[in-house]
């Protein structure tokens, strides 16, 4: 890149307070050998005083406080509720409450316990449970049901071999 | 954006023997009327404005060249600024929070005509009853040339600016007209100074090219 062109490229940073103390004094340098930067710089600069002495503020139409005012005055306060449901709903409280509830489900389904066995019992025929009931009910507390589902097993096994 | 907290013990001691009168509303200093509007007073919140709307409107005007919806934009900008005044941790930084109000109210307002991506809007401003006008220019000279001259090169410098991105028109506004300094023009705008620098190195290139027939005359 030529020095003339790096000088113009800079150019709209002079006078801006934009460039380093370096910067400033090379293209200063630059300009004060250079007629075409040198006019260059000229041209910018008088464009800019003209955008500062030119720019104005304009007048705001009268009677903008009255309306600020008024939509400050005639806003009643929020109901309780209406603010509690804003609370609640706000994105991230309700994704915080989505996991939760979804947390407490996923707890509630594991701690279940399985019904599985439960169901095999409840296969097993009455006539197999009657007959372990009989035979094993005064050997101990729970010596009926467990003979119940050996006997209910075995004719389990015994229908899957025969099929 | 991210505001230091501070609020000074001895403002507060200041705000509890607050003479009510106008003068001393007139006479307080931006933080402590900032401070006063906190406690809901809003006398000391319409002194605020009367300082301020000004600027905002004036902003806003640049930016939208519509003075309907610059009117609109300032009175919304000073009713959600009295809402969250709260959330304000610094009372000193009170200006460059309203401006930034300001500058995403005037986003919101272009990106609904959905003109923010459009290079240029009209160069006219657009008035309240939806006529498009030059803008009217005070004449403040006893010479009624001058005058004319000045109302003119007034009028290039405003279609000027008129025609620049809104991007460029936000820095360049917020640069010349309000007096920001880059770094407060970063905080407003919520872009890093190095972009800050190169849209204003931009507009000012730009400039140069549209004005420069009326300075190598």
């Amino acid at each position: 890149m030529s020095k003339c062109r790096k000088t113009q490229d800079m150019l709209s940073h002079h006078r801006t307070g934009l460039l380093t103390e370096r910067r400033r004094a090379e293209i200063e340098a630059h300009v004060s050998e250079c007629a075409e930067c040198a006019r260059e710089l000229e041209l910018l600069d008088s464009v800019m005083a003209l955008v500062e002495d030119h720019i104005h503020h304009h007048e705001p139409p009268e009677g903008l406080w009255h309306g600020v005012h008024n939509r400050i005055k005639d806003r009643r306060p929020e109901p309780v509720a209406v603010r509690l449901g804003r609370w609640i709903w706000s994105p991230v409280r309700a994704a915080g409450a989505a996991v939760a509830v979804l947390a407490i489900a996923a707890g509630l389904y594991i701690g279940v316990p399985s019904r599985q066995p439960a169901q095999s019992m409840s296969a097993a025929p009455a006539d197999d449970y009657v007959r372990g009931h009989v035979l094993y009910a005064g050997q101990g507390n729970l010596a009926d049901r467990t003979a119940s589902l050996v006997l209910y097993t075995a004719s389990s096994d015994t229908g899957v071999r025969n099929r | 954006m991210n505001f230091r907290k501070t609020q000074p013990e001895a403002a507060d001691a200041r705000l509890d023997q607050w003479d009510e009168s106008r003068a001393a509303y007139v006479e307080a200093p931006d933080n402590e009327l900032v401070a006063r509007t906190r406690r809901r007073d809003l006398a000391a919140y319409e002194e605020l404005f009367r300082r301020h709307h000004k600027r905002v409107y004036n902003i806003a005007l640049r930016v939208l060249s519509n003075e309907a919806e610059a009117a609109d934009i300032t009175q919304d900008v000073f009713v959600r600024v009295y809402d969250a005044i709260g959330k304000l941790k610094s009372d000193d930084a009170f200006l460059t929070w309203l401006k930034t109000m300001t500058v995403n109210r005037c986003r919101d307002s272009l990106r609904k005509r959905g003109r923010l991506r459009i290079e240029s809007l009209d160069a006219r401003i657009q008035q309240s009853d939806g006529a498009m006008a030059s803008i009217e220019i005070p004449d403040d000279s006893n010479n009624p040339q001058d005058a004319l001259e000045k109302k003119f090169l007034r009028q290039s410098v405003h279609k000027a600016i008129a025609s620049l991105s809104p991007d460029a028109r936000e820095v360049v506004t917020l640069f010349y007209l309000d007096g920001a300094d880059i770094a407060t023009i970063s905080k407003i705008v919520g872009s890093p100074q190095g972009t800050v620098k190169s849209r204003l190195s931009r507009a000012r290139n730009d400039l140069k090219r549209k004005l420069r027939h009326h300075v190598e005359q």
